[in-house]
């Protein structure tokens, strides 16, 4: 592995390989299952371009496909990094052992870093925004959440050619500047949900309390929203994370919620 | 209202086509919103399916498919949402309390996909060693296809011929009872904030939870895009200061990264 040296002067792939290969990362699960994950998909992903990068090679092209296919489990968006970095590697022909090592170094925190900002920042971040001009009838929220995801596609282009650029160097400045950054992705997320929580859990009380022939306390008028508003549905928000935490399952949960409010729907209080 | 057979093959051909891109991850036409929008104007009812994909994308916010948890599927119970409330004609709410016993089934079936696909394990690493590029390809689309295929079959079996039993059923639902699963419907979005914050919460965290919390309860304005902003800004401050510390004391960002989860 000492005596790779990072060779400059003889690309064989273009700008165009890397927006071909960002667009095709769309087939990297196309057969996940629970033994290789992604594996075979990150492989066919790469395919055409490991083609051309080893030309006649046969035996040389037979081993970078079988080794691409390996297990690998992590986020497109994020991942699509790995897929230029390989590319960059075995068009410099690294040595096999020192590609299989950074692609099973760097997938994981790749994950990582997709999942804190596609699913914990940007999903709540969109769909709160545009789910709430739904809600109210607006036809420009689907529209402008679907652009949301198709410009997000396109940006692949510039990873997957940062990943290429980037070459072995990338390895130790990722995993530097990974941490403050998914931190920061969190702290956006946290923000979001905590404004969600106010605005989307919905929880109205019926029973009114008769103190005396012509005075009544209403539950939720005059208890609940006099103490702060949308009390009732950040303590639901944070009962159902306590059980999630004591180990009860979604579904149960979903289904326990169903029930207890048709519960409290027959005895008059929801 | 009753869907035709014509109706019913369109909307199975929408569910083919979440399906089949739901995994790839790619343009995201899978999402609750988008599929719900697509529902409803398959019905001809687009309002429907506007208001009724903003209930179940904001509800299926932190269902994400990560770390394996399992979770009712989301396309289905979107498309069976929009499908209960246009036939029967009861609140979206309601009806999407309903909805979640097909995404529960969709949801051990796509286990037992994923498990079924194993046997593409051998066959892949046969067609990498043989170097057919173009079966390696395509291999991976048919992986897709064959997903998006059983829930196209799934929901044209479940709306086509379920319309009726569904309708049956709800007919015969005491007041209470479509009430209730109104006000769960309502309740529901607090299991997707729930699993998101297991994820990402700690404690250290709390003040930018209660931050948001406070800050949406106040700004009366219809979309979160203020509380967003403002979540930008903190993140940015955070960002900033481990840039300046790091600069400080000349330590790497990943430096200060053994206190997590304090």
């Amino acid at each position: 592995m000492k005596e790779y040296k990072e060779e400059t002067g003889k690309n064989i792939l273009t700008n165009k390989d890397f927006t071909k290969v960002a667009f095709r990362s769309g087939i990297l699960s196309g057969t996940y299952n629970y033994q290789t994950m992604m594996g075979a998909g990150f492989g066919a992903a790469i395919a055409p371009e490991l083609k051309k990068i080893y030309g006649d090679d046969e035996e040389g092209l037979r081993e970078a496909l079988t080794d691409n296919s390996n297990i690998l489990n992590t986020q497109v968006h994020a991942g699509s990094f790995l897929l230029g970095l390989v590319l960059s590697l075995e068009e410099k022909h690294a040595p096999r052992e020192m590609i299989a090592g950074v692609r099973n170094a760097l997938f994981g925190p790749l994950a990582g870093i997709g999942d804190s900002v596609i699913w914990y920042t940007v999903i709540p971040l969109a769909a709160g925004v545009f789910g709430s001009m739904a809600k109210q009838g607006s036809v420009l929220g689907p529209i402008l959440y679907l652009l949301t995801w198709i410009l997000l596609y396109i940006l692949r282009i510039p990873i997957v050619t940062a990943g290429y650029r980037a070459g072995i160097a990338a390895v130790s400045k990722l995993n530097e500047k990974m941490e403050a950054f998914a931190k920061a992705a969190s702290i956006l997320g946290i923000t979001v949900v905590g404004g969600l929580i106010a605005s989307y859990i919905s929880i109205s009380l019926l029973p009114e309390i008769k103190l005396s022939a012509d005075a009544t306390i209403s539950l939720q008028t005059d208890l609940f929203d006099a103490i702060f508003p949308n009390i009732l549905s950040a303590g639901f928000a944070f009962l159902i994370y306590w059980l999630l935490k004591k180990g009860f399952k979604p579904t149960s949960l979903i289904l326990g919620t169903s029930v207890a409010a048709v519960a409290l729907s027959y005895l008059g209080i929801v | 209202m009753e869907l035709t057979l014509g109706v019913c093959l369109l909307i199975a051909f929408i569910a083919f086509l979440a399906g089949t891109e739901r995994f790839s991850e790619t343009i995201y036409i899978c999402r609750p919103l988008i599929v719900c929008t697509l529902t409803g104007l398959a019905c001809g009812d687009l309002h429907t399916g506007l208001i009724a994909g903003g209930l179940v994308e904001l509800s299926f916010i932190g269902i994400v498919p990560v770390g394996g948890t399992a979770i009712p599927d989301a396309i289905s119970v979107a498309i069976m949402t929009v499908v209960i409330t246009v036939t029967q004609g009861i609140e979206v709410t309601a009806a999407f309390g309903l909805a979640f016993t097909v995404g529960y089934l969709m949801q051990y079936l796509l286990i037992l996909q994923r498990m079924a696909y194993s046997i593409f394990v051998e066959k892949t690493k046969k067609i990498a060693a043989s170097c057919n590029i173009k079966k390696m390809i395509s291999y991976q689309l048919m992986g897709y296809a064959i997903i998006g295929l059983m829930y196209g079959i799934v929901i044209f079996i479940c709306t086509y011929f379920g319309q009726d039993v569904i309708g049956v059923i709800v007919e015969h639902f005491p007041e209470p009872l479509t009430h209730g699963l109104s006000v769960a419907g309502g309740l529901l979005p607090a299991i997707g904030f729930g699993i998101l914050l297991t994820i990402i919460f700690r404690k250290e965290y709390l003040p930018y939870l209660i931050l948001g919390f406070v800050i949406t309860c106040f700004i009366d304005f219809g979309n979160i895009l203020p509380t967003a902003l403002i979540g930008a800004a903190l993140a940015l401050l955070y960002y900033q200061g481990t840039k300046s510390r790091a600069a400080e004391t000349g330590e790497t960002y990943a430096g200060g990264g053994g206190d997590e989860g304090i």
